[in-house]
């Protein structure tokens, strides 16, 4: 018997968790949907004209990254809960299987769904409104560079919150909010401490990680930032980033306790 | 067979729960756990299910240890927790949803035991008073067919026609392959069911005997008078005093298993080492 992986076992495990939760997923995306839709009749007529692909942009990324991690933040829910937890925990399938599925559902099938519907809303809300022959609505393609960056900024965003989802027992999204920023400002700290320790130099500000670097030499204000083959390798380091928590947070399921 | 073997735990440093703890069990037995409140009985149905992990020492199930979780370990263990859990379907759904994870669960013995404990198969298991829902977990544990059926305080909130059919239908799935633990403090409840007696006191298993071994030794009744008599531990009332008395006649009085508790968990030093000379501990 495989104690690792079957595709038999998983696939069964992803139709139970189909069964007992879709009516909680239906409605977060008629949730979505509802937010989506009053933000973008918003947009769509109060302000005059047709919102360009920036603001669309601009609003694709907010909600998905708003959304997606408030949404991983709950598919371990059943492991907080004592009784539910022992249910889940004693059910006959491998901690690798039942990660996967909240996995699954919090990250391809999110993506999936999340931009389903977010271009039916935009398809739907562009179809109502009759714009002057002078302007035109142009809807976003996700066919651009910046998509990659995305997916890899939801990634680690997705990974610090399913980490969270299983760590911590109650209020998951706002305890990961929270750990997040103040390790984050921690990070931004130790930063600025490190590079004013390897370059000597006065920086006059909180150094974020691959953020700029500013500085003064001999009253000289200075400002610098990693470019070309860098961004290269800041998005294969937070690709592995990404995958560590992701494997931190198989290991904290595997060894969850009740 | 279900071995613990010098068993650590605790949740706080410094509060142990348990302390080098051991125990044997034996298929073919229904094990009733007692304590008091806080004594552990939890904890240590949970480390039998590998839901906890021990500080050190092994709970082993046939030679595994259960910590490790392995698919062969949970298919053949089924937990009924006393908060339990039941998702928004019918006992029909969460049998399609579920039962498949189980390779011995038996559909016809699932919808004759909801029968015997009356619960409506087509109702939504969420809309059910906590009673029925507990129920349909012990109908659904108990038709899993898992050789290990662990289930803690599986009474509360059933009334009184549910806990006979209760005890009835323990009584008759029990066969020489299964382990059935319960963890109780409703002693009464089960005092006719268990044939093995678990008392854990002071981070540690006090009394771990049978039913028969208990009557051979020890006598239980209401005297007058124990003047004279081998007491081990007695309790005055106003009828008289009701006492455990050593067992030198062979004679077979009904077991007081509220008074035999009280005598353990009180420090009765006189009756706890007369079990232990006895008794299967290793």
């Amino acid at each position: 018997m495989n104690n690792f992986f079957s595709l038999k076992r998983f696939l069964h495990l992803f139709v139970k968790q189909t069964t007992e939760h879709y009516r909680t997923y239906l409605m977060s995306i008629g949730v979505l949907a509802g937010v989506m839709l009053l933000g973008g009749s918003f947009l769509f007529f109060i302000i005059p004209e047709p919102p360009d692909t920036g603001l669309q942009t601009a609003m694709f990324v907010i909600l998905m990254l708003t959304s997606g991690t408030i949404f991983t933040s709950t598919v371990f829910n059943d492991f907080g809960d004592r009784g539910k937890a022992i249910a889940s925990i004693t059910l006959p399938a491998t901690a690798f299987e039942k990660f996967m599925v909240g996995w699954l559902y919090s990250y391809p099938i999110f993506m999936l769904v999340y931009t389903s519907v977010f271009y039916l809303v935009l398809i739907g809300l562009g179809s109502t409104k009759h714009w002057p022959a002078d302007q035109h609505f142009a809807m976003l393609s996700l066919r651009q560079d910046g998509a990659i960056i995305l997916l890899v900024i939801y990634s680690v965003l997705h990974s610090i919150s399913i980490f969270g989802a299983i760590f911590f027992k109650k209020l998951q999204f706002i305890k990961t909010g929270f750990a997040f920023f103040v390790g984050y400002g921690l990070l931004t700290l130790l930063n600025t401490l490190f590079l004013k320790g390897i370059t000597g130099l006065n920086v006059t500000k909180l150094a974020m990680p691959y953020g700029y670097l500013n500085f003064y030499v001999e009253n000289k204000f200075y400002s610098i930032a990693a470019k070309g083959p860098a961004s290269l390798s800041q998005i294969i380091i937070l690709i592995l980033v990404a995958i560590l928590i992701w494997i931190a947070a198989y290991y904290r399921l595997k060894e969850k306790q009740v | 067979m279900i071995q613990i073997k010098d068993l650590d735990f605790a949740y706080k440093k410094g509060k142990p729960i348990f302390d080098k703890l051991n125990l044997s069990l034996n298929p073919g037995h229904i094990y009733g756990l007692l304590g008091k409140n806080g004594s552990g009985k939890s904890t240590l149905l949970k480390s039998i299910a590998g839901l906890v992990f021990p500080l050190s020492g092994k709970c082993l199930i046939n030679g595994i240890d259960v910590a490790k979780r392995t698919v062969a370990t949970l298919e053949d263990l089924f937990f009924i927790a006393e908060d339990i859990y039941v998702p928004t379907l019918t006992s029909g759904q969460f049998l399609k949803s579920t039962a498949g994870f189980y390779p011995k669960f038996s559909i016809t013995d699932f919808y004759a035991y909801l029968k015997t404990l009356d619960v409506d198969p087509e109702q939504q298991m969420s809309s059910m008073s906590y009673g029925q829902q507990k129920k349909a977990m012990i109908a659904f544990g108990l038709a899993t067919n898992a050789s290990v059926l662990i289930m803690d305080e599986p009474t509360n909130g059933l009334d009184i026609p549910s806990k006979v059919q209760f005890r009835k239908l323990i009584a008759s799935v029990l066969n020489e392959e299964r382990y059935i633990i319960i963890s109780t403090h409703q002693v009464r409840d089960l005092e006719s069911l268990i044939d093995t007696i678990l008392i854990l006191d002071d981070h540690k298993i006090a009394v771990e005997n049978t039913v028969d071994e208990l009557m051979e030794k020890l006598l239980f009744g209401l005297f007058e008078d124990t003047r004279g008599m081998k007491v081990l531990y007695e309790e005055e009332t106003m009828r008289g005093k009701h006492a455990i008395l050593q067992n030198t006649t062979g004679k077979y009085s009904k077991m007081d298993l509220e008074l035999l508790f009280n005598a353990v968990t009180t420090g009765s030093n006189l009756l706890t080492e007369m079990l232990e000379k006895g008794g299967n501990r290793e």
